[in-house]
């Protein structure tokens, strides 16, 4: 894995290129490398997560793997978040897109405040959450993170029961049961609302929400 | 000394002890907390992975909210914290989503300058009305409870404004006051996985079953933590944990305002003891020693 090693901040192009590959080769293997097509690789695809990242040099970045050597879920991640960052950099938004990668992050931001180039890892895997919406496939946590946002926006507050009532009718009905023992015992701790808080100002979290849309666009 | 206290959707639910055990500290160190009129959920993790600008609009409103009392905003939550403060981190450094910012917020005619602070629970209780204050409060000493600090993540990071990112202090510090044998504990930032929880339940068990294998390798009694999510994981779901790990932890995991309460002789009824799942009243009555 020689190639990744690259220390240089201004990245030429043919060091772009090895790192490209070395984003190919599947763990595991012995270096076989799949050639990309330079076509799939979209040039703004970088830029378009720092802006939604408010990162301002994603190419700083010398593929240390400080991150991915700080991450609790890098094992479980198709691409560790160093790979992942050589990907984005490359412009293989579909590839970054479609991995698996940004799902398991906690936000924990060990690998931000560990990066030695300062890039704010935890802001560019909101951002590919982010860059998702639209075409978010069956992920538990795309749904989590929907019915979330559509909770606070009929109540302005989280109502934990609804949220939880939202999520399974948009994943397993199923789940509910297996959730009912500890809600139970949260309900007689008084920890549990059955009825949601609501906030009297909801309408103008509603308007928040229908402007955002149209003053994103004006960004990008 | 006053703030405006924003408590955020978990302590009106799953934390509802921290939320009590917080206002009636701050009441017996004489600390005013006005809960901020008409305040709405900060957006956690949750919106900044459906809507960037949202989830700094969304927070925006409740610092703007406090800015307008001209208080600075309490907060206990570790994740309430970082959003509102990512809100004006965003807004103070980054000049084009500010006028992205500034442009929403006067569609519904709320002013906000950035200027507020943010200051979380614990900060506030060691550096502002500090230890020397809290030693000189201390009607009940812990005398020995033996204790692991789990900070969890986002009280420290990603701005190191109070504490060290990996290595703080602060918890530590303030339960030694208290009398509490405070041990080594290294996964003291580490992360509980926080709402995962509910989506990657099992990868989100280990984190915690890891958390919950060092404290008791450790020999605490107790794991006093400054975060609803790392309580719920760590105490909420211990007994799948040991369903799932075939272990058999039963170790009590208590706010640290809950011991600060009960040591400067808040009554134990204020400060939601019987609430944590864990049984924790006991524990505390033993080192207390017997008080209603
Ligand atoms: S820690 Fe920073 S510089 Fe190192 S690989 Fe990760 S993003 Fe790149
Ligand atoms: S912030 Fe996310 S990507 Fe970074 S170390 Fe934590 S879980 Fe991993």
């Amino acid at each position: 894995m020689a190639v990744e090693m690259s220390a240089q901040e201004e990245v030429s192009g043919e060091i772009m290129v090895n790192q490209v590959m070395a984003a190919q080769r599947e763990p595991g293997t012995t270096g076989e490398m799949r050639v990309i097509d330079e076509e799939s690789l979209d040039p703004e695809f970088m830029r378009l997560v720092e802006v939604f990242s408010g990162n301002e040099h994603i190419n700083a970045c010398i593929q240390c793997g400080t991150c991915s050597g700080s991450c609790a879920f890098s094992y479980k991640m198709q691409h560790t978040p160093r790979k992942l960052m050589a990907m984005i950099r490359a412009g293989m938004r579909e590839e970054v897109l479609e991995s698996d990668t940004f799902w398991y992050c906690t936000s924990c931001y060990y690998c931000s405040v560990r990066c030695p180039r300062g890039i704010n890892l935890t802001e560019v895997m909101y951002a590919l959450r982010h860059l998702t919406v639209g075409k978010r496939k069956n992920h538990e946590a795309a749904a989590f993170y929907d019915c979330f946002n559509s909770v606070l926006r009929s109540y302005g507050r989280l109502y934990e029961s609804g949220l939880l009532v939202r999520l399974a009718l948009k994943t397993d009905p199923m789940s509910l049961v297996a959730y009912g023992p500890l809600g139970v015992k949260m309900f007689l701790k008084g920890k549990l609302n059955l009825l949601p808080e609501r906030v009297r100002a909801l309408d103008d979290i509603r308007k928040l929400y229908d402007l955002v849309g149209e003053l994103e666009e004006e960004t990008v | 000394m006053n703030f405006a206290y924003y408590p955020g959707c978990s302590l009106h639910a799953s934390g509802r002890e921290y939320d009590e055990s917080t206002r009636a500290v701050f009441e017996a160190l004489g600390v005013g907390l006005q809960e901020i009129d008409d305040w709405n959920c900060c957006g956690t993790t949750a919106l900044p992975s459906t809507n960037y600008l949202f989830s700094l609009l969304v927070p925006a409103r409740n610092l703007a909210l406090a800015e307008q009392k001209g208080q600075d905003v309490a907060v206990a939550c570790n994740s309430c914290y970082v959003s509102l403060r990512r809100a004006k981190t965003v807004y103070e450094g980054n000049p084009v989503w500010r006028s992205k910012m500034e442009q929403a917020l006067a569609k519904i005619k709320t002013n906000f300058s950035g200027k507020v602070q943010v200051r979380h629970v614990l900060d506030i209780v060691v550096n502002e009305i500090g230890l020397e204050r809290i030693s000189a409060n201390v009607k009940r000493p812990l005398q020995g409870l033996k204790v692991v600090p789990y900070y969890g993540c986002q009280i420290a990071r990603p701005l190191n404004e109070f504490a060290h990112p990996e290595l703080p202090t602060e918890m530590d510090r303030l339960l030694k006051t208290l009398g509490a044998k405070v041990l080594r504990y290294d996964h003291k930032t580490k992360c509980c996985g926080g709402s995962h929880i509910t989506t990657k339940e099992a990868d989100t068990l280990g984190l915690n079953q890891e958390l919950l294998d060092e404290a008791q390798m450790r020999g605490a009694e107790a794991i006093v933590v400054s975060c609803p999510l790392c309580q719920l994981n760590l105490d909420a779901y211990q007994e799948k944990i040991n369903q799932r790990f075939n272990t058999n932890y039963q170790i009590p995991v208590i706010y640290f305002t809950q011991l600060l309460g009960a040591a400067i002789g808040v009554p134990l009824k204020k400060l939601g003891l019987n609430r944590n799942l864990v049984p924790a009243k006991r524990l505390v009555q033993k080192y207390i020693g017997e008080v209603i």
